[in-house]
């Protein structure tokens, strides 16, 4: 009778499974047993029919029943890939649109006041006591200047102008009333000549103030550091787009220069799988720095890198303040509630006087490290675009949350969306 | 798409590609069919599950870790699905588990290669084999399944059924002895 141990040698044969010492064992196992050697050569046939049992196929249809049933039950909400891309396209163009408009309007404007203005004074012109109506025997060229009225018109205020020196003449060349590209409503030509009211004032065109695009190459001259910093000063939180080349080399180069400045990368799964299949994918990077001047030393130290050797990976950086919407989608793409992110600010009372323990806690923190240390050391890089999916059930995101620090006054909350020209 | 790896189709899958789906399904359906086939011995039950683990799979998809092979992933959901309908029905067909094999060779269920022409057409071993196989546990079919028929390494199937390595080599040694007893068995009755 074999005992358990022996019956475990035999099935770790089949296996494979023994050791040098276990083979001995086995070896002078099957020499001396019959029974050993019956199981054995039983075991191993069993083996050989249980491998050689037939493979039974899928039925025809299993693909198309899977994918119809994931069709029919929308299992899960898979967000359109380009439709984050479109909205971002159509608040771009509607920005550019509204630009255009204004310009429209204010050359408009300039254009109407001016001609209101002139036609007012031609008005007062007209308004003045006729003489009767000679001829003139001379005309200047100037007086043929004069707008002539249409012989339709006969009651028309312009119509029996006679030139006589006046204030008008000083006016610039108005051309023939025929000559003036007519109106599409038919008003008369005294609504163009309503008299010039000085409390309307024109109002003032302001350009939008627009972020600065700044070469990547250049973020290392201070002229462009300078920009820079005067974009991203004061700012809580900003958002950076970072245009490139092609973003999945672009993601492995940001990810050295920000470990080299002593943070850690967080890489979420699906934006790691898009990556190590070199898959088209726009990433975003949610990182703090504790103070402007380090962030431009990021970016100065992607310029050095850029000049170097395979540089040509980033193309422009754009930065700019976070704005609410910014804020919304950063939230909504980690799936927390807006206010995680919402730039803190300090509630100081500029009245009262320091504590001496505050005084004193300052001046060590400012020994220790010359300003507020506990700027979160940890990056967050998620897919952007594709967005990705159900992101609280993503490990790395809420390893992220869950361990993030507060943000300090000082610190700036970067969100850098690094996206493909391509 | 069809060349694509594994990781490259979840990740499009992920990114809303319905059709990189349709490609692991296409790539992993026979091997997974069969392998819950031989689990439950019933192809209608098989198809079911199969379908149902592609289903979950795909609903849970972005909850994939990435830290197991995609197939052991898959293949995970299939065999807990697949032990739960066994267990499920483990009350019918043990009704008959105790009676001989000369009289359990007809298995109770409905299969269709229980059917008595269908038997007939597969050889008399293999019928042994099936029967002596339908008489574990769906625990230890599971293991011979797992490591005889798709031919795993002993640390993939502990990923599978989520045991500990001691544990798979165990089942294995015990579910090829009830094995080896029921085949036995079957061949003296037989000869008797």
């Amino acid at each position: 009778m074999l005992t358990d141990y022996e019956k475990a040698l035999i099935c770790d044969a089949l296996d494979r499974r023994l050791t040098e010492q276990q083979r001995a064992e086995l070896r002078a196992l099957l020499a001396d047993s019959k029974e050993a050697r019956a199981l054995y050569m039983k075991m191993r046939a069993d083996r050989r029919r249980v491998r050689r049992l037939p493979r039974e196929l899928a039925p025809a249809n299993m693909v198309s029943d899977v994918m119809r049933q994931i069709a029919q039950h929308r299992i899960i909400e898979l967000p359109k890939p380009a439709q984050r891309s479109n909205q971002r396209l159509g608040a771009w163009l509607t920005i550019a649109a509204a630009v255009v408009v204004l310009i429209g309007l204010s050359i408009v404007s300039l254009e109407l006041g001016g001609f209101s203005t002139l036609s007012s004074r031609n008005k007062s012109v007209a308004n003045l006591p006729r003489p009767e109506a000679t001829p003139p025997a001379v005309s200047t060229p100037k007086e043929q200047a004069q707008p002539t009225p249409p012989p339709s018109e006969p009651d028309a205020p312009v119509a029996n102008v006679t030139p006589s020196p006046s204030p008008a003449d000083q006016l610039p060349t108005v051309p023939d009333s025929n000559q003036l590209p007519r109106m599409s409503g038919g008003e008369s030509p005294e609504v163009l000549a309503a008299p010039y009211d000085s409390m309307l004032r024109l109002f003032k065109v302001e350009m939008p103030k627009l972020p600065p695009i700044l070469p990547a190459r250049e973020l290392n001259r201070p002229e462009r550091r300078s920009e820079l910093l005067e974009a991203i000063k004061g700012q809580a939180a900003i958002h950076v787009d970072v245009f490139c080349r092609d973003t999945n080399p672009a993601l492995d180069r940001l990810t050295r220069l920000l470990e080299q400045q002593g943070k850690l990368v967080i890489v979420d799964l699906v934006a790691k799988l898009r990556h190590q299949a070199k898959l088209k994918t726009d990433y975003m990077l949610i990182a703090e720095w504790r103070s402007p001047q380090e962030l431009t030393e990021f970016f100065a130290s992607i310029a050095a890198r850029e000049n170097g050797k395979n540089g040509d990976l980033f193309d422009s950086v754009v930065p700019m303040p976070m704005s609410p919407v910014n804020l919304r989608t950063l939230a909504a793409l980690l799936g927390v509630d807006v206010k995680t992110f919402s730039p803190k600010t300090a509630a100081v009372d500029p009245k009262q006087s320091l504590s001496d323990s505050t005084i004193q806690e300052l001046a060590r923190a400012l020994e220790k490290n010359g300003s507020d240390g506990r700027a979160d050391s940890r990056v967050l890089a998620i897919s952007f675009n594709p967005v990705r999916p159900n992101p609280a059930q993503s490990r790395e995101i809420r390893e992220f949350l869950s361990t993030r620090k507060e943000p300090t006054v000082g610190s700036i909350l970067t969100v850098l969306l690094l996206r493909n020209m391509n | 798409m069809e060349s694509w790896d594994d990781g490259r189709l979840i990740a499009e899958c992920l990114a809303g590609d319905q059709g990189a789906f349709g490609v692991l399904v296409s790539r992993y359906q026979d091997r997974l069919f069969n392998t819950v086939y031989r689990v439950l011995d019933n192809l209608e039950d098989a198809q079911d599950v199969t379908q149902e683990s592609f289903v979950s799979a795909y609903q849970s998809l972005a909850s994939y870790k990435g830290d197991a092979q995609f197939f052991t992933w898959l293949y995970r959901i299939a065999m807990n699905a697949a032990i739960s309908l066994r267990r499920k029905k483990k009350a019918t067909i043990s009704l008959d588990s105790t009676k001989g094999p000369a009289i359990a060779f007809h298995p109770v269920d409905e299969s269709r290669d229980s059917q008595p022409g269908a038997a007939l057409e597969r050889s008399e071993s293999e019928a042994q084999l099936r029967w002596a196989l339908s008489r574990l546990s769906v625990e230890h079919r599971a293991v011979i399944v797992l490591k005889d028929i798709e031919d795993l390494r002993y640390e993939e199937i502990a990923e599978i059924l989520k045991v500990p390595i001691g544990t798979v080599r165990s089942r294995l040694h015990r579910a090829r002895l009830e094995l080896r007893e029921l085949l036995e068995r079957f061949e003296q009755d037989k000869q008797g």
